[in-house]
């Protein structure tokens, strides 16, 4: 595996605790980076603000939340694909919306995956560590 | 007057004067010719020529009051005045008949009293005043009554022999008899005379009560639209009194515009010979406003010329202030029912926004609970007894539960508020394979089913799917527990209407409490017998109702229930889904 990483961007502490235990299980806490809203990722993904002497370079998926407060998912969607540092960037929504209108607006901003928070913890620690294998392992990123 | 009856009644004065006349001149040269003495013979030329100007005077009079008034925008005063006047002894029968005989007998005593002069003539000539007098005033009865008075005192006194019916002169009984047969014809001819009068006189009253009684103006001009009759209600919507329209235009007598509008159309109307209904929108000079609705038409002269404009106008005014009002209303109305709608419209969508963001919120801290019992549960379930474990389970049940009910109302939203994307549905199909679904998912489960093949409709197939799968799903639930389990899919018949049955065998339900089944979260069994969020059968109730349908319920407790769904355009036959 390389040294690539997952940025988590998600505003609801009880959801990261539980990605994060889903993702400690699979032995991949340690290669997440959390941003709380969508300001924050766009700072780490550019290397600005509070992240300007960030190292590292792009993670190998976004895993991003509609609803956030600052920036909502779907600007910060749209902020990554309009630069061109951050183009072709993998993106997952991760959300709790089952909307058809979340999902079709989701895609069309450029989302590469859209998965739907499961209620049940079982399935969503499930959910989680199966994303995370596939982007981090399976996943052959666009560049690099 | 009309054509016809006016011809009539000139054609019977016109023959009466030429009887009249014609009698008047063979017995008066006969009576001439009796005298030899020139000075008697002077004496009773000019007598003659009195009494023949006397009674062609009197039958001149009669004939002319019949004549239409040239006047006629006095219309209404001069009919009334010739109503009264015009048909000559307007007395009763009696005395016309009583007159008859005085004036006769009068005229044998005249003729008595001068007889001597006249050497014993008969001068029959004489009886033709009371003849035509008793005539005139009375008609054939007493101008004949006269004729027969006169001839039987001229032959009892007058012709020789006298004091005697006897007639002894041959010339003497011509004259006789030539006074009988013009009396006669003099009777007939004014008694038809009257009868065309009172005929015209009847037309020419019922014409003047329509005319004058009407509330609608009616009125003629003349070719420079000159008023040459107007009645009682013109005067009243002009402002002026009818009779003194007569004579004027419209210029003097409405304000310039409305008299350019309405001389315009006048022009039009003769020109182009045509009667032509449509509205005028009139103000008069002391600035009332009408609107009229209006008839007019050319009027003819004998040669087919125009010679005016004949119209009749009634005042709408009030009709189309009421119309303009209703209009007005009407717009009023729709405006508000519009904004109704629309504020309606937009609380409904954010009332089905709250719901989505509430639903939406709860998840988060439902998942919280969810995922931290579960943590807890598997890294301390150790340490805990069972009673604790217990309690966590219980935990995880209810947020289970919880979540089901939260999808269960976003469902209910989509198919509320979400748009129906129409298209053919082999329900049969759909039916089939979420029961071989069912069937593969709990092999354990014996239960028999059927679809019948070719149920089809046009409709929102992720809508009616939901639909159909949640009754079958009730099905599938409520016969769990019987070995002999069946659930049939078919045709039938809801309501009177042709619909999709889903029947089993299960646990049914009691009719008593049907009303309750398709209100939300409203359950008709107890969680432990046959868990369920009771939001499905609301969902169903709402997808069969945007489609345009109904759906119905029949159970008995312990054995089974049928729910049929009524869809306008279902098909039962196979051929339908190859159309």
């Amino acid at each position: 595996m390389n040294e690539r990483s997952i940025l988590l961007v998600e505003d609801n502490p009880q959801d990261e605790l539980l990605i994060l235990r889903a993702l400690k299980k699979i032995n991949l806490a340690n290669r997440v980076d959390v941003a709380r809203d969508g300001q924050q990722a766009l700072d780490y993904l550019f290397c600005e603000g509070e992240f300007a002497g960030r190292s590292g370079g792009l993670p190998a998926v976004v895993l991003l939340d509609i609803g956030l407060p600052r920036l909502s998912g779907l600007e910060v969607l749209a902020r990554v694909r309009a630069d061109p540092r951050t183009r072709l960037l993998p993106v997952a929504i991760l959300t709790s919306s089952d909307e058809d209108r979340d999902r079709l607006r989701s895609y069309e901003s450029g989302a590469n995956s859209f998965v739907r928070k499961p209620l049940e913890f079982t399935e969503f620690a499930e959910t989680v560590a199966r994303m995370g294998i596939y982007w981090l392992a399976t996943n052959r990123p666009p560049m690099g | 007057m009309s054509s016809s009856s006016r011809k009539r009644f000139i054609l019977a004065v016109t023959a009466g004067y030429v009887v009249f006349g014609l009698a008047w001149i063979f017995l008066s040269d006969q009576l001439l010719a009796a005298f030899t003495d020139v000075g008697a013979m002077l004496w009773l030329s000019t007598w003659k020529g009195v009494l023949f100007v006397l009674a062609s005077a009197a039958l001149f009079h009669v004939a002319l009051r019949a004549l239409p008034a040239a006047d006629a925008g006095n219309a209404p005063q001069t009919l009334e005045a010739l109503a009264a006047g015009l048909v000559p002894g307007g007395m009763p029968r009696w005395a016309s008949y009583a007159f008859a005989i005085a004036v006769s007998l009068l005229m044998l005593l005249i003729r008595d009293a001068v007889a001597v002069q006249f050497d014993e003539r008969p001068l029959l000539i004489l009886f033709m005043l009371p003849i035509v007098l008793a005539a005139l005033f009375g008609g054939f009865g007493p101008g004949f009554t006269a004729t027969l008075v006169c001839a039987v005192g001229v032959a009892y006194l007058v012709i020789p022999p006298q004091n005697s019916l006897h007639i002894a002169e041959s010339h003497d009984v011509l004259q006789w008899v030539f006074l009988i047969g013009s009396g006669t014809a003099v009777s007939v001819l004014t008694e038809l005379l009257r009868r065309a009068m009172a005929k015209v006189e009847l037309n020419r009253r019922l014409l003047d009560t329509v005319i004058s009684g009407t509330s609608d103006a009616v009125f003629i001009k003349d070719q420079e639209g000159r008023y040459l009759l107007a009645n009682r209600a013109t005067g009243e919507f002009v402002g002026v009194p009818a009779g003194q329209m007569i004579g004027r235009d419209d210029r003097m007598l409405f304000p310039e515009d409305s008299a350019r509008a309405l001389q315009e159309i006048d022009r039009t109307i003769m020109e182009s010979g045509q009667i032509q209904t449509h509205e005028e929108e009139l103000r008069t000079t002391d600035g009332r406003a009408f609107v009229f609705h209006v008839t007019k038409g050319p009027v003819h002269d004998n040669g087919g010329r125009v010679i005016g404009l004949f119209g009749i106008s009634r005042d709408i005014t009030a009709r189309k202030q009421a119309e303009a009002q209703i209009l007005h209303l009407n717009a009023d109305l729709e405006r508000r029912v519009a904004e109704r709608t629309k504020d309606l419209e937009l609380a409904n969508i954010e009332l089905q926004n709250l719901a989505y963001a509430l639903t939406h919120n709860l998840n988060a801290p439902l998942r919280a609970i969810n995922g931290f019992a579960q943590l807890l549960r598997e890294s301390h379930g150790s340490t805990l007894d069972a009673e604790g474990r217990d309690c966590l389970d219980q935990i995880l049940l209810a947020s289970r539960s919880m979540g089901a009910l939260m999808d269960g109302i976003l469902a209910l939203l989509r198919c509320v508020s979400g748009p129906l994307r129409e298209q053919e549905i082999d329900l049969s199909a759909l039916a089939a394979a979420h029961l071989a679904t069912l069937a593969q998912a709990e092999p354990q489960r014996t239960v028999a089913w059927t679809v019948e093949p070719g149920l089809a409709v046009r409709g929102d197939v992720a809508m009616l799917k939901i639909a159909l799968e949640h009754l079958i799903d009730n099905a599938w639930k409520f016969t769990r527990g019987r070995a002999d389990a069946r659930i049939t899919v078919g045709h039938g018949s809801a309501d009177g209407q042709p619909g999709l049955c889903i029947a089993d065998n299960g646990a049914g339900f009691d009719m008593a409490h049907s009303e309750r089944l398709f209100q939300p979260f409203q359950r008709l069994h107890r969680q432990e017998e046959f868990p369920g969020i009771g939001i499905g059968l609301a969902t169903v109730q709402r997808i069969v109702r945007r489609h345009g349908g109904s759906i119905h319920a029949t159970a008995t407790p312990g054995q089974g229930a049928r729910f049929c769904l009524a869809l306008p355009g279902l098909a039962a036959s196979p051929e339908r889904l190859h159309e």
